[in-house]
């Protein structure tokens, strides 16, 4: 009896019941001006700006269109190129030519205090830029389902080529995959 | 000489012993089933009926079934009937066999053998390091139960008892939770996990059923089995307590658990 009961009581409180969906991304979802939701036909490239700088190499040649690299490449010299550098903003790509989508997922940054997203349109020449600022801090629900980063939104702003204006729906960011953003893009669903 | 002899005897005293030769007859011959709702006797191949039994003793006729019904009667229990303390011997086995384990006793009253209020008071410790994870995690702390049990079984005045029995438990303790250094993957760097003295209160309720039987003359062994479920698990941003001294782990929103207790009497 002894036996038994010890073993009702180490296995009954050991199970897992970790979330199965464990990644921590911020859930920005779209709507016409007026807040009916809309997807996106158009390819997005969503990129974001990384602390520090980069060196970018810049080959041009009379006649072809210039190539842009972020590391040396001789190969254009001696294809007649000329080389010249500059320093520039690191950025990152987080959604590449993404097309026909009512939300995208972007994580965050684990230690800044804000993240920039550039959004790169097809069908417009300019681009949007989001700055989030929020309050980010490491999450143990328990130990067997390991460390994330959880994140606070404070404020919010955007730029307005195709966003009409940019609301925080939910400031906790987890892994529930909830709504955290609405982005309300100019014009009216049909 | 006989009769002076019977005339020294008490009311009481006769009649004791009537009613004890009653019983003795009732034991000595078949009692048969009922006929008409009433008892009957059967003597070879005589059967009497009780109305028709009549005992003289001096000159009092006296009726048979008043003395049996008479020593059926029990004198009622007492309210108070002692105090009993019980160290459990389970929940220190199990932290010798896992991560975590407590020691605990209880002080229980005993009220006409039925009701039992109680309090438990233990001391829980855990130190647990995830094998996949490498997340360490502490905590060690004194918790308080009360609650009351309530016998089950029919007949109060025996030494056995079937529990069942409802519990409120609290703790207030602080945990240790760290872990190796969290990674940012898009945007690089790096940051430690350590938490010390992470602040927790915790509060639970829990459904008890035991069974205790006596093991020697004023001891007691038994073991419950307790169904817990979770009031409130103080938690911050950071963490939750993996272990909660008194109520176990927080995997899930309610756990099992259970003790072994030895259990000495300490009557009135």
């Amino acid at each position: 009896m002894l036996s038994a009961v010890i073993a009702l009581v180490s296995a009954s409180c050991s199970s897992n019941n970790c979330p199965l969906e464990n990644t921590v991304l911020c859930n920005y979802y779209f709507y016409d001006m007026d807040g009916t939701p809309i997807t996106y036909t158009e390819p997005i490239t969503i990129t974001t700006l990384m602390p520090g700088t980069q060196t970018l190499y810049k080959y041009r040649k009379l006649g072809y269109t210039t190539v842009t690299l972020d590391h040396p490449d001789s190969t254009y010299i001696a294809d007649g190129y000329s080389e010249t550098t500059e320093t520039a903003r690191r950025d990152t790509i987080l959604v590449n030519q993404s097309s026909t989508r009512a939300y995208v997922q972007i994580p965050m940054s684990h230690f800044n205090p804000a993240d920039t997203l550039v959004f790169k349109y097809t069908n417009i020449s300019r681009n949007d830029t989001i700055v989030v600022s929020k309050k980010s801090y490491a999450h143990v629900e328990l130990p067997e389902c390991g460390t994330h980063y959880f994140h606070q939104l404070i404020q919010i702003k955007s730029t307005d080529a195709a966003i009409d204006h940019i609301d925080i729906s939910n400031p906790l960011v987890n892994y529930e995959g909830k709504e955290n953003v609405k982005i309300y893009f100019n014009g009216l669903a049909e | 000489m006989k009769e002076r002899k019977t005339s020294r005897y008490t009311s009481t005293d006769w009649q004791s012993r009537a009613a004890t030769c009653i019983v003795a007859l009732m034991c000595a011959v078949n009692l048969m089933a009922q006929t008409d709702g009433q008892p009957t006797l059967v003597v070879g191949n005589d059967t009497i009926h009780p109305d028709d039994i009549h005992i003289v003793v001096g000159q009092d006729t006296l009726d048979p079934r008043q003395y049996v019904a008479s020593l059926n009667e029990q004198p009622p229990i007492p309210m108070l009937q002692g105090f009993t303390l019980s160290v459990d011997v389970l929940n220190p086995i199990l932290y010798l066999m896992s991560d975590y384990g407590s020691i605990e006793g209880a002080l229980r009253v005993s009220l006409k053998n039925q009701f039992f209020p109680i309090v438990e008071l233990g001391y829980g410790k855990c130190e647990h390091t995830d094998g996949n994870t490498d997340i360490y995690y502490s905590a060690a702390a004194p918790f308080l139960r009360v609650g009351a049990d309530y016998n089950l079984l029919k007949n109060k005045r025996q030494d056995n008892r079937l529990m069942v029995g409802l519990r409120y438990g609290i703790t207030k303790f602080n945990y240790d939770m760290r872990g190796p250094d969290i990674i940012d993957p898009v945007w690089g760097g790096a940051a430690p996990f350590k938490y010390t003295d992470a602040p927790s209160t915790c509060q639970w309720g829990e459904l008890v059923l035991g069974v205790q039987v006596r093991a020697f003359k004023h001891i007691h062994m038994g073991w419950s089995v307790r169904y817990k479920a979770g009031f409130s698990i103080g938690e911050n941003d950071h963490s939750k307590p993996y272990y909660v001294p008194g109520y176990g782990t927080t995997v899930n929103s309610s756990c099992w658990g259970g003790t072994y207790n030895i259990i000495f009497d300490l009557k009135l």
